[in-house]
């Protein structure tokens, strides 16, 4: 579904990502780990159309992206959960869900704020409660949430994990789990450890300094020394 | 009664303070900036207003919604040809540019109409209405039902529509705007179009009252600034509610012979240094956490 | 020319210590200053023609600084000093104080803004309080002109307190806001205040300075007036850059920059905040003082919000982080605010206010740290570059 060609994405005199190629097909979780500053986070970027890449192609359902817009990105089923969460502090859980709904033309009511929920309970209760009050755990939730709002077909995960405490990271787990195994949805899961990856994806690859520098099955994930190996690299 | 009087007939007063000030408030929600330059460029939209009511021999109404369609395209051309590039600049800037554009419109409309006022057709005609020893006159209360109109309209757009979910996400976090696909340029550029068009009805309310010159919305500014502090930049009604406020107190000031007309600013003053160091954002406006 | 010649082979060791010291030396700005101001004088004083005591302060700018290797800024100080002493004998001596009285007043925004990170449209004010207490004092009170000025600095200083120690509370649009108030509030207040003040006449005053001769050069009042203000002007200069480069300056942009972490690193905020107020208003009642003795007269309206509002446009166009900066907004703002009486364009008269909001607002979109912003920046880049 997702296909992305010797991306180079460029901050002035910096090159952040050098020559990543990948592939998502559909249905299926990708994951995307390594250290800080390898250029993960510059990738979701550009790949949602956030920030301009430099060279390379990126082909979302056989069609090419070119510089189609991040509003336009949204709109073809392709959207970003954020790095940080980046919900609206002052707008209520309510109001974020709308506002992830923006690009859909048919009206966001009642009812599919129930639909959306259904794997958010802890969120329910909480709808017109201000995003910025809510704990670390339920804002991630709500940036999840917020993202299927739009009903993509294609979700890439900006470090789900950061800043949360490991139980809050094994439901924020399970939540993508069930996303891809009940809603068949497809993503990119971007994390710096391998934690949570390694529960959600067929397969993971390992990015540092800008580049891919290895890949592996979730079978051969099993084995920690091999992923660190490369790592470290 | 002679003070009730004038606290009536400051209520005129009281709706264009307001809608500059919704203005204002409109600018401040859809966008992070004040406009200080609403005033002139109400002006200067009035202006063709009177061009068209003169000149071309429209009607009121018809001319106010001709207005209220030119005005809004202003706004849009001054969003896209000069706020919009200077978004990521300092606010010490942009303040700066709506400074430019005050001088810019003032200057437009010195260059093409004569400095003297002219007078500027109300809404209605009509005897005041007088209950008890109260006259009101009709263009108030056409002037408060307008801005009271607008400013409901503006509370249900903000509230329950999606423009201003888009309004009020924007400014609350602009990147989270872009990742959800709502483009910000095109927020701003709507709430720019509404300000300046709100500006130009409140325009053609004003110079009915004290005639249409280039200088009449010199004091209003200022007016509707305070309005805006004492009822928070943030909220609709705070905007009319200071609006109202500030036209009664400074009506109720000259009236008083030791304090006169003079004196009414600069007491206006000091009253929103107190209500600024009091409640920093303004009587309705949300709390913000800061040094002091 | 380079100070390598300084060093020729038989003379090397004393020739070294010796060029090395003068480098040490010419670090300092001035001496190319002085030496261009000196030889500008001195071709003006001989050959009585602007222009070729232009070129001979020019050059030597140019010459001294690259001799003695301090570099382009220094140059163009230089170059600034030749012009500004130069000028009264091309231009009209009148306006040239009027460009001074602004520059002074630019830079006390500078510091308020390019130091504190504040903005204060109550400038205009503190100008005018320093001009009615110059006014006031030698009308009604018969006190010679020039000793009103420390007068006017210090009243100026004690308005900026009183205005500053609410105002720096307040931060962003709420300052834009209170500030703007009391400039509107200014000339209300004075027209209130009525008779004491000169009421809406507002109130005249007699000519500061005779007609003097220096050499071969005679000078008339309005250029003796220049030459003052010229100097209070430098004195100002030098005592704002100064503070600007010592730790208090430091402590400024810090608190410009980042209060949270300013305050967490032992400043204090408020203290810096209103004392830049204090400081800001102290050069704009300097500015007022020359201002009035200049002009003659004070009146109301003068000092209110359109008036602050050249101020900000000093600042903003010309640059507000550098004293330079200030200068040239300060430059650009009279020519922009008086040299139109209007322009025709396709049979209509355009008022220059016109002219006046597009050019402010093409410089603030198209400018990056406005003109001394963009010519410092082309200057270094073209700059003859030495090997070091």
């Amino acid at each position: 579904m997702l296909e992305i060609r010797d991306l180079q994405v460029r901050y002035g005199a910096v090159t952040a990502v050098q020559a990543v190629s990948l592939e998502v097909t559909a249905e299926d979780v990708v994951g995307l780990i390594g250290p800080n500053g390898a250029g993960k986070s510059s990738t979701a970027l550009a790949v949602a159309g956030l920030i301009r890449t430099s060279s390379g192609s990126v082909t979302f359902d056989g069609r090419s992206l070119g510089s189609l817009s991040a509003a336009g990105r949204v709109q073809a089923g392709l959207v970003l959960v954020p790095q940080g969460r980046q919900l609206f502090p002052s707008l209520s859980v309510a109001d974020n869900l709308r506002a992830g709904a923006w690009r859909l033309h048919q009206r966001f009511d009642r009812s599919d704020v129930g639909e959306l929920l259904r794997d958010f309970p802890a969120l329910h209760d909480r709808l017109e409660q201000p995003a910025g009050t809510l704990s670390g755990g339920e804002q991630q939730m709500l940036a999840l949430a917020r993202a299927l709002a739009s009903h993509p077909r294609f979700m890439i995960l900006d470090e789900p994990s950061m800043g949360l405490s490991p139980i809050m990271v094994d439901r924020v787990a399970d939540v993508i789990g069930r996303l891809a195994s009940e809603r068949g949805m497809t993503m990119l899961v971007i994390d710096q450890g391998i934690g949570l990856v390694r529960r959600v994806a067929s397969r993971v690859l390992v990015m540092a300094q800008g580049r891919i520098v290895g890949e592996q099955t979730a079978r051969e994930l099993a084995d920690q020394s091999a992923v660190e190996a490369m790592y470290f690299r | 009664m002679l003070l009730l009087q004038d606290v009536v007939s400051a209520l005129g007063a009281g709706a264009v303070y307001a809608l500059v000030a919704l203005a204002l408030v409109i600018v401040f929600r859809a966008t992070g900036v004040v406009n200080f330059a609403a005033g002139e460029i109400a002006t200067f939209t009035t202006f063709v207003a009177w061009e068209l009511l003169a000149d071309v021999g429209l009607g009121f109404w018809l001319t106010l919604v001709i207005v209220v369609g030119f005005s809004a395209l202003v706004g849009v051309v001054i969003y896209l040809f000069i706020m919009h590039p200077a978004l990521k600049k300092p606010e010490f800037v942009i303040v700066m540019l709506t400074f430019g554009l005050f001088e810019l419109f003032n200057g437009l409309s010195n260059t093409f109409w004569d400095p003297s006022p002219r007078s500027f057709p109300a809404p209605v005609e009509g005897p005041p209405i007088v209950i008890g020893s109260i006259f009101i006159t009709q263009e108030s209360i056409v002037d408060g039902a307008i801005a009271i109109l607008i400013m409901l309209l503006l509370m249900a757009i903000f509230r329950y529509t999606k423009l201003g979910l888009g309004f009020r996400a924007t400014t609350d976090n602009r990147f989270a705007a872009e990742v959800v696909g709502i483009r910000p340029w095109q927020m701003y550029a709507a709430g720019w179009a509404m300000a300046t068009a709100m500006g130009g009805v409140g325009g053609m309310m004003l110079a009915n009252m004290l005639g249409l010159s280039a200088s009449m919305m010199g004091n209003v500014l200022v007016f509707a600034l305070v309005a805006v502090i004492i009822g928070g930049l943030e909220s609709p009604l705070g905007a009319v509610v200071g609006g109202l406020l500030i036209a009664v107190v400074a009506a109720v000031f000259s009236s008083l012979s030791f304090i006169g007309t003079d004196l009414a600013t600069p007491l206006m003053l000091v009253i929103v240094i107190i209500v600024l160091l009091v409640r920093p954002s303004g009587l309705f406006g949300q709390r913000k956490a800061g040094l002091l | 020319m380079s100070a390598a010649n300084l060093e020729s082979k038989s003379r090397v060791p004393a020739a070294r210590r010796t060029a090395a010291h003068l480098r040490s030396v010419a670090r300092r700005t001035w001496i190319p200053a002085t030496v261009s101001v000196v030889l500008t004088l001195a071709t003006m004083a001989t050959t009585a023609n602007a222009g070729f005591a232009l070129i001979a302060g020019v050059v030597a700018a140019f010459l001294t600084s690259r001799v003695l290797g301090t570099g382009p800024q220094s140059a163009l100080v230089g170059i600034a000093l030749a012009g500004a002493v130069d000028a009264p004998f091309a231009y009209s001596a009148f306006n040239l104080t009027q460009i001074l009285v602004l520059a002074i007043g630019a830079w006390g925004l500078v510091i308020l803004g390019g130091q504190t990170g504040q903005i204060s449209v109550a400038q205009g004010p503190f100008v005018g309080v320093g001009a009615y207490t110059t006014a006031v004092l030698s009308a009604r009170f018969g006190v010679p002109l020039l000793a009103t000025i420390p007068a006017a600095v210090v009243i100026g200083a004690i308005a900026g307190l009183l205005i500053g120690i609410p105002s720096s509370r307040l931060r962003g649009i709420y300052q834009v806001i209170t500030t703007l108030a009391v400039a509107v509030s200014f000339p209300t207040l004075l027209l209130a205040i009525g008779d004491p003040v000169g009421g809406s006449t507002g109130i005249a005053m007699p000519e500061p300075f005779q007609a003097a001769q220096v050499g071969s050069v005679s000078l008339d009042p309005t250029q003796v007036m220049y030459f003052f203000a010229l100097a209070c002007a430098l004195v100002v200069w030098v005592a704002l850059s100064r503070i600007i480069k010592s730790r208090h300056g430091t402590a400024m942009r810090a608190v410009r920059q980042n209060e949270v972490v300013a305050a967490v690193n032992g400043i204090s905020v408020s203290h810096y905040r209103i004392t830049s107020f204090v400081l800001s208003a102290a050069c704009a009642g300097l500015a007022g003082s020359i201002s009035a003795m200049s002009v003659g007269a004070v009146s109301p309206d003068s000092f209110g919000m359109l008036y602050s509002i050249q101020f900000l446009v000093a600042v903003a166009v010309g640059g507000a982080d550098s004293l330079m900066g200030g200068l040239l907004g300060a430059i650009a703002v009279f020519w922009l605010t008086t040299s139109f009486s209007g322009i025709p364009i396709g049979g209509v008269q355009v008022s220059n206010e016109v002219a006046y909001g597009l050019v402010i607002i093409l410089a603030l979109v198209v400018l990056e740290g406005g003109l001394w912003g963009a010519v410092s920046g082309v200057v270094e880049s073209r700059w003859p570059k030495r090997a070091t």
